[in-house]
């Protein structure tokens, strides 16, 4: 094990690989900074890219994207009091008034310290649960693998928006999507009217991009004016020293806010925004004095932020070691595993062992190298959110053709395009959740082969596994404590200066 | 949330009910190792779509928030006005596509960025013409870089 890790930090450590994190982070910092452009969106981008790319440097472009957004998306949160993504928002409860109060450069630094940690807490977390992983994860066999894969879609759809059933008919929708095409299992073409495109099934980046960048870019130019629409100029003030001092003297609220992100990154379903608030509420109800939370505490915004960082790591441990992704970015690096030829689960504990490595060194360093930028770049990164969007949309707009053309070069796949385009604009607009669509499209041929082996093998016995079964019993009681969760969630309270909100 | 929101949240759940269905009956004809998948997600997937139909039916007059998960709706905004701006948004994406397909895509772009921001957003004229230059730049240096390739248009200009 040992070995391997020194190993991966040797792999990674290629000029070119580290380049490649290097541009990652950027990137992250990039889509981090601008509201409504989250991880999903900086993936989403990339994955075109990623086509005849060494493994290693391609994993590590994605995995800096992750580490880097969760840090990035402070900037809007602290100095506009608008979310930067939706893993940020409880943030606003104080940084946005230590802003108001002038402290916005004590809050920033705060906040990126803690995520720094956070992240790091993350990777360590991530690589000390593989030993015990391993062999746990070797015991799986085809129906306990279908039964988490639908343990996974089950509460990503129901913990994805605020109405399950809507969740739940969105991933079934991209089940059937993703079985468009050659069946896995049989020599059969499913759906096609006919037609050759469709012979191959419609590709994981232009569902992608379709359903996240394009409805974002409508929407965004639809509201018109800059991303960021306050005036708050050379907010960030001075005190940046203060900040990492309150950091350094909550070290412990930091470490334990870092386990629970871990531990609720862990569980499929339980987005970043679910995430900030519990720990937002947990660091309230545990504080002593209470009464400047929502006025400026630091400790509003230590804990949330270390825990956002920290969740990634949590979230890679499902997504690597079983396949079942715990949200939708993890669902897009599953599917840029799949572009590399690597299958998520067994056999990747069992044979890419140095892979899983390099994914947790990059976790860590894009981190470190993520802070170190966003403290470095502070200002400058503070006025981009207020360049008009209608300036940055049509680079952004001929990005995403661009990249949707490379997949098999066919009108076909603009056509593709505008068409998932629009149905996830009325998905947005209608409140279903997208995460559970796309999360079932890409895991439709590892569950239909799943079944299918299990159905070939034991026949309708396989139900009765007692694998299964706990499987079953875990789903349910995830579902149903989902719920709960969901409702504490919605239970948060007001952010600060509302009446002044975008 | 909005009657509009609430009747395209209906809209698309018939739609989505309609494809089930769909997937439902299709699936009859293949194999069995290609039938079984699509046949129980399709039955699944019917089920839940008329739950959340009946659930919408009987919560028709209660008031319901916007489900924000996504950033997807704003208590503040015109919803009307924006599917309007939104619908105008994607007929120009389609116009782009269409003219991609018919001269090309560095003339399309040239002429989709320029007319989009002039239009479309009434952008003064030195700043849609530095974007529309910025963008044809970043396309161009794409295209060497990445080694990409345009799609080959009905009515290719020369030189370009």
């Amino acid at each position: 094990m040992i070995e391997a890790m020194i190993e991966a930090l040797f792999i990674l450590l290629d000029p070119y690989r580290l380049s490649m994190l290097f541009l990652g982070v950027i990137i992250g910092i990039g889509v981090g900074i601008l509201p409504g452009l989250g991880g999903l969106m900086g993936m989403a981008l990339l994955l075109p890219f990623l086509f005849g790319m060494d493994t290693y440097a391609g994993i590590a472009l994605l995995v800096g994207v992750l580490a880097a957004v969760p840090s990035a998306d402070t900037f809007p949160s602290v100095l506009m009091g608008i979310p930067g993504s939706s893993g940020s928002q409880a943030t606003i409860m104080d940084g946005y008034p230590m802003t108001r109060k002038g402290q916005a450069a004590r809050a920033l630094s705060a906040a990126f310290l803690a995520s720094m940690i956070g992240g790091l807490i993350g990777a360590v977390a991530l690589s000390a649960v593989l030993p015990f992983a391993r062999p746990i994860v070797l015991a799986f066999g085809a129906p306990e693998l279908f039964m988490l894969t639908v343990l996974g879609l089950c509460v990503v759809g129901v913990l994805s928006g605020n109405r399950p059933l809507k969740g739940l008919v969105a991933a079934m929708a991209g089940l059937l999507v993703g079985a468009v095409g050659g069946a896995p299992v049989a020599p059969e073409y499913r759906y096609t009217f006919g037609s050759l495109y469709l012979f191959d099934g419609f590709s994981l980046v232009i569902v992608a991009l379709g359903l996240f960048a394009l409805p974002e870019i409508i929407d965004l130019l639809a509201r018109g004016g800059s991303i960021a629409r306050r005036a708050d100029k050379g907010a960030a003030g001075t005190g940046w020293w203060d900040g990492i001092r309150d950091t350094m003297s909550h070290k412990w609220l930091v470490v334990r806010h870092s386990l629970f992100g871990v531990f609720l990154g862990f569980l499929p379903g339980v987005g970043s925004t679910i995430t900030d608030w519990l720990n937002y509420g947990y660091v309230v109800q545990t504080s002593r004095d209470k009464e400047n939370f929502g006025k400026g505490d630091v400790r509003g915004v230590i804990a949330p932020e270390a825990a956002n960082n920290s969740r990634e790591g949590g979230a890679l441990i499902p997504t690597l070691l079983f396949g079942v992704p715990g949200n939708s970015a993890m669902a897009l690096f599953l599917g840029a595993m799949l572009i590399f030829g690597l299958q998520p689960g067994p056999q990747l504990v069992a044979r890419d062992l140095d892979l899983l490595f390099v994914i947790v060194w990059s976790l860590a360093i894009g981190n470190v190298l993520g802070t170190a930028l966003c403290l470095v770049l502070s200002r400058p990164i503070a006025m981009l959110s207020y360049v008009p969007f209608v300036y940055v949309a049509p680079f952004v707009l001929l990005i995403v053709i661009l990249g949707a053309y490379q997949e098999s070069r066919h009108m076909a796949d603009l056509v593709a395009l505008l068409s998932f385009g629009v149905l996830g604009w009325f998905m947005k607009r209608s409140g279903m959740p997208r995460p559970p669509f796309l999360i079932g499209f890409i895991l439709s041929g590892l569950a239909e082969r799943y079944l299918w082996q299990a159905y070939s093998i034991y026949g309708w016995a396989w139900l009765m596994h007692w694998m299964v079964i706990v499987i079953a019993v875990i789903a349910v009681v995830l579902v149903v404590s989902g719920v709960m969760l969901k409702g504490s969630a919605q239970g948060k309270p007001q952010r600060p200066g509302k009446e002044d909100a975008p | 949330m909005s009657p509009l929101s609430r009747f395209t949240q209906t809209g698309l759940v018939v739609v989505m009910l309609a494809f089930f269905v769909y997937v439902l009956w299709a699936s009859q004809g293949f194999r069995d190792a290609a039938r079984i998948f699509p046949t129980t997600i399709a039955v699944a997937g019917i089920l839940m779509a008329l739950g959340e139909l009946a659930r919408q039916l009987l919560t028709r007059f209660r008031p319901e928030e916007a489900d924000i998960t996504d950033l997807g709706d704003d208590a503040s905004m015109d919803i009307r006005a924006h599917f309007v701006t939104s619908g105008k948004l994607l007929a120009w994406l389609i116009g782009f596509v269409a003219l991609v397909f018919t001269v090309g895509l560095i003339p399309a772009t040239v002429v989709f960025v320029f007319a989009m921001m002039r239009l479309q957003f009434a952008t003064p004229l030195w700043p849609s013409v530095l974007v529309t230059a910025g963008v044809l730049a970043v396309v161009l240096t794409l295209s060497r870089v990445l080694l990409l390739r345009w799609p080959q248009p009905l009515i290719p200009i020369p030189g370009l």
